[in-house]
């Protein structure tokens, strides 16, 4: 390799080993237990949805696919749930926290984030807007989310994953 | 016996009494032996209804207690049988809760996949285009397939690539080839730092790094990008990334760079594709970009490398300088991108500056749930870009203004149908083999 690259290049090696704390960090920004533990006063009930076939048709509709599994973990005191749901963004899964509690979205978390870019969506700015999130007709969000450039699909992928939220939190509280 | 007790009792009671009536009442007339035999007789009446009834009751309680020991028998009984239901209960929402683990094991590890299965991920997307050309030949093109393979090594180490077939078929004398773009590894040294090391694209414009087809209006990308730029443009080298939590984020590279290798000024040539590449002068580049609002994003780059043309004696140096904004809210959204580049030393004058801007506002309208997304834009584009033949016969400055309006429909995230308008009647690039205007047509998808 020629200096005057060799030489730029030992430099960022350099600085990246004594410059950086150089200890390696998982890509979890928030733990699920903490999430949960988070999300609630005390201790709350944790509890499955078990994915009939009547509930997996209409997880089909508001989601756009098949949901794999036969069951859906959540926990729930009074009228509030909270849900962690994975779905796809560009090629990696993103996992996710959700608290709901009559109806509207109480807080949105993205506790896992894998893709190369949009790490945007972890942030208060962008989960922020998810807040007051409710369901009508025909499936629809109340209100629009506003994306991240270079990260579109991960916005949909979250945008999706809210819906279903919503809905497996009408399921489960009108059981 | 009970019973002739009694009586004895009774008719020895009754001797008694009438042994002391001759003195208690002496006044009065005793009764006879018969009224005598007459009142014995009625309490012994009364003596027998007497003895009936305790024998009856005691017949009852007697019943009583066997249906009472009876009832507690039964009530122990289905207490052991309950607490032996409760029991069979639990154990079968053990089994239950096993099998269903099981289960969704077997799901997740698809049949016993090997590990690499669970840490590797596939992707990829792909477009065909047709443009049909006032006042030339008319032509369609599968423009690009691609896929992603990405893997994880471990919790912080993953690799992340993009292998594309450009123009459907690749090898001598044919129009297309395969291409490796982007093949690096991401360390993520902490949440906020993280580098790239391989083959990169470089942090330059909006196209560069986000080119999915469903992800931006217009079959064709944009001209400004592709020919001031010029994306799509990957380097090999090391890149860093710091971004914090307000939404800024800092992203340095060092790469190998251009090499215009003799086409004295035309930038786009100047790609190496990282492919037994010159690698004497190093590319620096730097960018700066906010996204601290949901829908908003703004962003500078600069790149700098010291002599675009390796190959050859001409040393001339190359800044590359790029603003852009790119705004959504709601459906309506709005793109706007200025790139120049100034070049300085043995170079032609024409070729010093070249630059290019563009504005794109759109709108976008959900359908349905089930039909998808429909979206409308309008862009004009103006840049002026150096153009040489390899043979160096052509060499002229490039200027344009190009309108154009289109429509993409989504039926769903994923896939997208595009098709656009384009007045080129003002651009020397399309003027030169006398097209006036281009109506394109295309569909794209993602996975």
């Amino acid at each position: 390799m020629h200096p005057r690259l060799t030489t730029p290049l030992l430099a960022l090696v350099l600085w990246l080993q004594f410059g950086s704390s150089m200890h390696a960090i998982e890509d979890v920004y928030l733990e699920p237990e903490t999430f949960i533990a988070q999300s609630f006063e005390s201790e709350p009930e944790r509890k499955v949805l078990w994915l009939t076939k009547d509930l997996k048709a209409s997880i089909k509709q508001v989601l756009g696919r098949d949901y794999r599994g036969m069951r859906i973990r959540y926990w729930q005191q009074g009228e509030r749930t909270a849900w962690i749901l994975e779905e796809i963004g560009k090629v990696k899964l993103i996992t996710t926290g959700f608290v709901i509690e009559g109806d509207a979205m109480h807080s949105m978390q993205v506790l896992i984030y894998r893709e190369s870019h949009g790490w945007e969506v972890r942030y208060p700015f962008f989960t922020d807007q998810f807040k007051g999130l409710e369901l009508g007709e025909k499936n629809r969000l109340n209100k629009k989310i506003d994306g991240i450039s270079g990260a579109t699909l991960s916005v949909n992928a979250l945008t999706r994953l809210s819906k279903l939220a919503l809905h497996l939190h009408k399921e489960a509280t009108a059981q | 016996m009970k019973r002739q007790r009694i009586l004895t009792l009774l008719a020895l009671c009754s001797a008694a009494f009438v042994a002391t009536l001759p003195a208690q009442e002496a006044p009065q007339e005793l009764p006879s032996q018969a009224e005598m035999w007459k009142m014995i007789q009625a309490q012994q009446k009364q003596i027998e209804a007497l003895s009936a009834m305790v024998q009856a009751n005691q017949t009852e309680v007697s019943t009583t207690r066997t249906e009472l020991a009876t009832a507690k028998t039964e009530a122990a009984s289905a207490k052991a049988e309950a607490s032996t239901a409760i029991a069979q209960l639990k154990a079968t929402q053990q089994q239950v809760e096993a099998t269903t683990i099981a289960v969704e094991e077997i799901g997740d590890s698809a049949f016993n996949m090997p590990a690499w299965y669970n840490n590797t991920s596939i992707g990829g997307y792909g477009e065909l285009h047709a443009n049909f050309n006032n006042g030339a030949d008319n032509e369609i093109d599968f423009h690009r397939f691609v896929l992603f393979f990405n893997h994880e090594f471990n919790d912080w180490i993953s690799l992340f690539s993009e292998l594309e077939l450009e123009h459907s078929i690749a090898g001598d004398d044919q129009d297309g080839e395969i291409e490796l773009e982007q093949a690096y590894i991401r360390m993520d040294w902490t949440e906020q730092f993280n580098t790239d090391a391989g083959v990169f694209l470089l942090p330059v414009g909006i196209l560069n790094e986000t080119h999915e087809p469903n992800t931006f209006y217009g079959v064709e990308r944009n001209n400004v990008e592709k020919y001031i730029i010029p994306s799509t443009w990957w380097e090999g080298g090391i890149k860093g990334t710091y971004r914090t939590e307000t939404g800024l984020t800092f992203d340095g590279t060092i790469s190998s760079g251009m090499d215009l290798d003799g086409a004295d000024g035309y930038i786009r040539s100047g790609r190496q594709k990282v492919s037994k590449a010159t690698n004497d002068e190093a590319a620096l580049a730097g960018r700066v970009k906010y996204t601290g609002i949901a829908g908003l994003e703004i962003a500078a780059s600069v790149l700098y490398q010291d002599d675009l043309d390796q190959s050859t004696n001409a040393d001339y140096s190359g800044l590359l300088s790029t603003t852009h904004i790119a705004y959504t809210t709601g459906g309506f959204s709005i793109r706007a991108l200025y790139a120049r580049w100034d070049l300085d030393g043995d170079i032609a004058s024409d070729a010093e500056e070249q630059y290019g801007y563009y504005i794109e506002p759109s709108y976008r309208w959900e359908l349905s749930e089930k039909y998808g997304d429909l979206g409308i834009y309008a862009r004009f584009s103006d840049y002026e870009y150096f153009y040489v033949k390899d043979s160096k016969n052509i060499s002229e400055l490039y200027e344009n203004k190009i309108y154009e309006v289109g429509v993409n429909y989504w039926p769903t995230d994923n896939v997208v149908f595009k098709l656009d308008y384009q007045d080129t009647n003002d651009a020397d690039q399309y003027q030169k083999d006398g097209i006036d205007s281009v109506v394109n047509l295309g569909v794209g998808y993602q996975f």
